[in-house]
């Protein structure tokens, strides 16, 4: 990675990505967002696996509908909000498929999260990890994107398209539920 | 002044989580990682033909022409079954007059049958035509007449005796309307 590839703005990439130079705007986009797209998606799906296949997935559908992106929002957002349903999508198949109720799926997260090669975290952060992952979807994204991202609040707002008051009220719950979650 | 925000935030609402955020959260990657992605993701859309800047179709125009194409076979169809209708042979079904004698068919009712339902019904049937009826059953000749009360004498002479029976019955109202 260059310097320059750091700092390409989204009006160069996305000029490439429309033109004759699709390959490097494409190297250039994901020089300058895919860690934190893969992050994104990482705290909503919890595993490295499973987010390196979201995160491919999603970079596809960036690749494929960037012609569609008419610049009404951020290029991070429309991107974000992509990955963010591919997560979202992902996470819905994945419970579909677990034969276990909501308190077992709980003990299968921790016991995957013992057993991941890449991840790490004492006993209190796999605690965190198992109920961040057992939280309502749309709290969870607030929460991750609040409490880990350190995003603002205003932020927040225009990514989610919610109102600040929502979303304070929405990581507040999701801080209540968490501690709950640890005090069992 | 962001990490002061949401560490003043966690102070009030949990000071649990506060401490914990300070702590690695455990979350690994492969080394390598992105580099080895970048380069899969570049090799892989490589593969797939068509990039971003290839004209694709909008789905909307695909749905529209699929949904003209649908429109027009449905067309096509009416037209044929319309065509279909107004070509097929005509069905002649008279309507039965009101004012028209029933056309008793012989296989259908035996006389006793025909004269029970006259015997009946005797104020529904328009008493001019029935005259003329008694009046063309008495000169008929030819036993072959598909009228079947007509050719048996005997049930002519029958139905001249219920007609009296009916008559004699009827009230002096009924007769006025009648007449």
């Amino acid at each position: 990675m260059t310097t320059q590839s750091k700092t390409a703005t989204d009006e160069e990439i996305l000029l490439l990505l429309k033109g004759k130079g699709a390959e490097r705007g494409f190297k250039l986009l994901m020089d300058k967002y895919q860690e934190r797209l893969y992050w994104q998606i990482r705290r909503l799906v919890t595993f490295h696996d499973d987010a390196d296949d979201v995160l491919q997935n999603t970079l596809i559908k960036i690749y494929r509908g960037i012609g569609r992106f008419e610049g009404k929002s951020a290029l991070f957002t429309w991107m974000y909000r992509i990955a963010t349903n591919e997560a979202i999508t992902f996470l819905q198949q994945r419970h579909r498929h677990a034969s276990a109720s909501i308190d077992d799926e709980a003990g299968v997260i921790a016991s995957r999260l013992k057993a991941d090669e890449w991840f790490d975290g004492d006993n209190l952060q796999q605690q965190l990890q198992t109920a961040t992952a057992q939280l309502p979807e749309k709290q969870r994204i607030v929460f991750n994107l609040r409490y880990f991202e350190e995003m603002p609040y205003e932020e927040m707002s225009v990514l989610l398209d919610t109102s600040v008051g929502a979303l304070k009220a929405s990581f507040h719950h999701a801080v209540k539920k968490i501690e709950a979650a640890f005090e069992k | 002044m962001k990490k002061e925000n949401i560490h003043d935030e966690l102070a009030g609402l949990s000071p649990m989580l506060r401490q914990l955020k300070e702590k690695d959260d455990g979350m690994r990657l492969p080394p390598d990682y992105f580099e080895q992605l970048q380069a899969k993701m570049v090799q892989q859309l490589k593969e797939e033909q068509p990039g971003p800047a290839a004209k694709t179709v909008p789905f909307w125009s695909v749905s529209t022409n699929r949904f003209r194409m649908a429109a027009a076979a449905a067309s096509v169809a009416v037209l044929l079954t319309a065509g279909w209708w107004y070509m097929r042979p005509a069905e002649t079904i008279a309507p039965v007059a009101v004012t028209e004698p029933v056309q008793v068919e012989e296989a259908a009712l035996t006389s006793e049958e025909a004269q029970s339902y006259i015997d009946e019904n005797i104020l529904e049937f328009d008493t001019e035509m029935l005259a003329a009826e008694l009046e063309a059953a008495e000169t008929v000749e030819n036993p072959a007449d598909k009228q079947p009360l007509k050719n048996n004498s005997n049930k002519t002479h029958t139905t001249d005796e219920s007609l009296d029976h009916v008559l004699d019955e009827l009230t002096e109202e009924e007769l006025e309307d009648l007449l």
